[in-house]
């Protein structure tokens, strides 16, 4: 089953999930949503950044983590549509593309992160036939392009950073 | 193209002789353009011929090119020569001929979706003579070429006409190029195509030229997608009705290779969202207007992306598999 962000958004509704620990980062992933994108797509886009919109004040408003969040690739499956007419629904390709754009306009909104798979991926090639093959081999670059965006901001320095030190200095208030 | 080495020592030196712009250069560099465009290369096999040249390949069945003729026109865009590549896998049990070619020229400075929307209004002339003469356009820079029924190879009469079957085109001419409106006749332009091309001494050599643009044209900048959207609304019906083409366009690929930002918060148009908000754009245009999209992204990102420098420039090397996509596509049609 996908869990997306309007599930996630649920659960913290109820208490518990990601704020049962105080993290200091928060990593998601738009993958899930491309199966929840049901037509009219443009409409069920705006849905989604609305949902996200909310669940990032969430969890500024309770942990003040950083937040990361994946896009995705936009090859998908061997065979995709070359011409759109008269389909009922869009090719994952295009919903894809809808997300990773609606996930640069959030960024730019609201300065969360972006963690590129879908350039990390493509930069190797994704292989032959379209299909997405062999991803346990591509986690290793994956995770070092997550590591690269988490050191940038400044998560591995000797000391901590401005917003660890305002959680403290809230919590010394307490 | 570039210039080999000692014809480049050559112009050179005849140059601090007899300064920049005579009238012999002029005459000689028409005269190697005529060469190098007329060159051509036959190759055969037992049940095709195929002649290819600088600008065009075209692939029969016999010497004679017979019918059934199918025309392929590609307008703008570097990615464009691609379709080049067709040819070796069309041409096993061709039937009758087919040609592609690059019948334009003048560079990337007429082809975005808008300029070829004011080929379909005719501008006068008395227009237009005096920005082809200062910036050098081509005579036939207004005209709508992409709506002609027939083409012929430029420099190649022997071949003949062929029908416009197919219209290629691609979005990397939108996505990048910037264009100016004439203050009084509000036509646009793009003399990017020529001045790109110079020496900075020859195109600061005439310093009336640039005050002359300035105070004639201002710039309307890059194509905004709404503006795209509409334009090819117009372009694609008027292809099919006109002259009863089909289409074809390229996507371009997204992503910048090597680029890591991570956060756009303070960054204004990021140019990925915009080449994503034109893939988007041109897919929703293919469902409503029905024309195929050679998906140029997809095998880009398929075969590999770390040895580009920018997402509109390929190595060579990613020619074949974006024809491929293009050949599968053209059987579709029925054209190949």
């Amino acid at each position: 089953m996908s869990y997306g962000v309007a599930a996630w958004l649920e659960e913290i509704a109820v208490g518990g999930g990601v704020f049962e620990f105080q993290p200091d980062i928060v990593i998601t992933s738009i993958a899930p949503e491309i199966d929840l994108l049901v037509p009219p797509e443009g409409e069920a886009i705006e849905a989604f950044k609305s949902n996200a919109r909310a669940l990032i004040e969430k969890i500024r408003q309770r942990c003040d983590a950083s937040i990361l969040w994946c896009n995705t690739t936009t090859v998908g499956q061997a065979i995709e549509p070359t011409n759109h007419h008269r389909l009922s629904v869009e090719p994952r390709s295009l919903r894809a593309h809808r997300l990773c754009l609606a996930l640069v306009e959030l960024s730019h909104e609201l300065g969360i992160s972006i963690i590129d798979v879908d350039r990390v991926l493509a930069e190797d090639g994704l292989g032959l036939d379209g299909e997405i093959s062999g991803e346990a081999e591509r986690l290793p670059v994956l995770r070092e392009e997550a590591l690269r965006v988490i050191e940038d901001y400044g998560y591995f320095d000797d000391r901590p950073i401005t917003a660890q030190l305002g959680r403290l200095a809230a919590g010394a208030g307490d | 193209m570039p210039l080999p080495g000692f014809v480049r020592s050559g112009v050179s030196a005849w140059r601090q002789v007899a300064g920049n712009d005579t009238a012999l250069e002029h005459w000689a560099k028409k005269r190697y353009l005529h060469y190098v465009s007329s060159q051509l290369r036959k190759d055969r096999g037992k049940t095709w011929v195929q002649w290819s040249g600088r600008r065009f390949v075209i692939v029969s069945e016999s010497d004679d090119l017979p019918e059934p003729r199918r025309g392929i026109v590609l307008q703008g865009g570097c990615d464009l020569p691609s379709m080049f590549t067709v040819a070796p896998l069309i041409r096993q049990g061709i039937r009758g001929t087919v040609a592609i070619a690059k019948v334009t020229s003048g560079g990337a400075g007429r082809h975005r979706m808008d300029q070829i929307v004011q080929t379909l209004d005719p501008i006068p002339e008395v227009h237009t003579r005096e920005v082809k003469e200062k910036l050098r356009l081509r005579q036939d820079y207004f005209e709508p070429l992409l709506f002609r029924e027939e083409f012929a190879i430029p420099d190649q009469p022997q071949f003949g006409h062929f029908p416009q079957t197919v219209v290629v085109m691609s979005i990397a001419t939108d996505l990048t190029r910037t264009a100016y409106a004439h203050e009084q006749y509000g036509f646009t332009v793009d003399p990017g195509g020529w001045w790109l091309n110079q020496s900075l001494e020859r195109v600061l050599d005439d310093l009336s030229a640039v005050d002359w643009f300035r105070s004639n044209f201002r710039s309307v900048g890059k194509l905004s997608v709404e503006k795209f959207q509409e334009s090819i609304a117009l372009v694609v019906p008027e292809l099919k009705e006109r002259i009863n083409s089909k289409v074809m366009i390229y996507n371009s690929l997204v992503i910048e290779p090597g680029n890591q930002t991570h956060n756009y918060q303070l960054i204004r148009n990021p140019h990925s969202a915009r080449r994503r908000s034109f893939a988007i754009a041109l897919a929703e245009a293919s469902r409503a207007l029905d024309f195929h999209i050679v998906d140029v992204d997809r095998v880009l990102k398929t075969e590999g992306v770390r040895e580009q420098i920018d997402f509109a420039h390929f190595p060579v090397e990613r020619m074949a598999p974006i024809g491929r996509e293009a050949a599968a596509i053209l059987r579709e049609l029925e054209v190949a």
